[in-house]
């Protein structure tokens, strides 16, 4: 057996996982239709199908105050400049919160529970922690792009970066999930 | 390629802190950002508020200024400041041709209430919007008339229920449907691209409106629910993966 076959068979799996990705985002996206990322039902298939592929693969999970930390502290680098460019805000009534963050801990948790989980796990066993950030942050960027439009594109990758150093730092794909999860419930006073 | 775990942790978290900084100034995106399942909008803003309407702050306007670059715009989006957007046009480049020596061309959209002569064939729902772009050298005309070219309106409804509304723009002879342009050699339609947001091209400056027709059209309009030419293909790769995936996983632990 040569070197490159196996290196060719270890990148069957992260192969496959991408494709997965790629059609659990078409059946997001294709179940949303014009709710685009407000259909919760969309959201939550999307967000079984992630968790499903987080479960089989045995991605580690570690929850414990270092991991909430690191997590915490990644939702502050998010945050900031984000509340640096656009201020405090109080548009939204709160009686629609409670369902919405429910859903963001769901969404948001299972999409770190597969890109910074079983995604960066196989890429690492593949190449390397290295490739493992860079693709799960292009997969990350990506995904939003059929809901929101390409303009997101370098500051969603770019928070993909922060996410996978979370990651890289903590251990565990609960830290990025924290600090997602941290990001998205601070949005709500930031819009 | 591979560092120490202490190296790489260190250095993604500049690389990731700096990527972070440039993309907040270089190309800073309206949140959502980060999200998993979306915001909520906030509740419709009107100039002039129906009875029963919530009371909010008073609409916004959009204001952008673009670049004019051969003589011609440079893309560019301009959006009203509520979540989400009331208004949103997006230029494209070549758009607009200002006068000659202009170097800026200053676009917006201002909301007004629907005020006398109203549409024979519908209701508005929600605020007028006008489209403008002036220069300080005089005025602008639209010269783009192709798919590509012609700029783009979207306006949030204030509701997501049918019946969905059609793009109206009032002509000198009274308020038409946006059917009545032709871009491309092609009849302008009304597009509804997310939950309450509809597009349209927006040929002309002037008064545009989202308008419920007293008789609704018999077939389409406004888009459906479920993609399935989308989803097809998307539970084929599922289902792929699923069968493909087990084999490699049993391959592999015998193989370990």
């Amino acid at each position: 057996m040569s070197r490159s076959s196996a290196i060719d068979r270890r990148a069957v799996a992260p192969v496959l996982a991408l494709a997965f990705f790629s059609a659990a985002v078409m059946v997001r996206v294709s179940l949303a239709g014009p709710a685009r990322a407000t259909s919760t039902s969309a959201a939550l298939v999307f967000a079984l199908l992630l968790v499903t592929v987080a479960v089989i693969s045995r991605t580690h999970t570690v929850v414990n105050v270092r991991t909430i930390t690191i997590g915490v502290l990644t939702a502050a680098v998010l945050v900031a400049p984000a509340w640096a460019h656009l201020g405090f805000a109080d548009r939204l009534t709160m009686n629609a919160f409670p369902r919405w963050a429910a859903l963001t801990v769901v969404v948001a948790g299972a999409e770190e529970a597969f890109l910074r989980g079983a995604l960066y796990d196989l890429v690492a066993k593949w190449r390397s922690t290295d490739a493992a950030i860079v693709i799960a942050a292009a997969a990350f960027a990506l995904m939003h792009v059929p809901l929101y439009g390409w303009h997101v594109l370098p500051l969603d990758f770019a928070v993909g970066l922060a996410l996978g150093a979370a990651r890289l730092i903590a251990g565990s794909w609960t830290a990025p999930a924290i600090a997602h999860i941290g990001a998205d419930i601070a949005g709500w006073w930031l819009i | 390629m591979s560092l120490s775990p202490g190296i790489g942790a260190r250095r993604w978290a500049a690389v990731s802190i700096a990527a972070l900084a440039v993309a907040w100034v270089a190309a800073p995106a309206a949140i959502p950002l980060y999200d998993g399942p979306g915001f909520p909008d906030e509740p419709y803003r009107y100039v002039s508020a129906p009875p029963g309407a919530k009371t909010t702050p008073p609409p916004t306007s959009a204001q952008q200024t673009l670049q004019v670059r051969g003589g011609l715009s440079t893309a560019g989006f301009v959006n009203s400041a509520e979540r989400g957007p009331q208004i949103s046009v997006y230029i494209p480049p070549t758009g607009l041709q200002p006068p000659a020596g202009a170097t800026t061309i200053t676009v917006s959209a201002t909301p007004k209430a629907p005020a006398a002569p109203l549409p024979t064939d519908g209701k508005i729902i929600g605020n007028i919007y006008t489209f403008a772009a002036t220069t300080s050298q005089g005025a602008v005309k639209i010269v783009g008339n192709t798919n590509t070219s012609t700029p783009v309106i979207q306006m949030r409804s204030p509701t997501s229920t049918a019946p969905f509304p059609v793009f109206e723009y009032r002509s000198p002879s009274g308020w038409k449907e946006v059917s009545s342009f032709k871009v491309a050699g092609k009849k302008v339609n009304t597009l509804r691209v997310g939950q309450d947001i509809f597009q349209t091209f927006a040929p002309q400056f002037g008064d545009y409106a989202l308008v419920v027709l007293n008789k609704q059209p018999s077939s389409g309009g406004g888009g459906g629910g479920v993609n399935w030419a989308l989803l097809g293909p998307g539970i084929g790769i599922l289902a792929a993966v699923a069968l493909i995936a087990p084999i490699r996983i049993a391959r592999s632990r015998r193989s370990a």
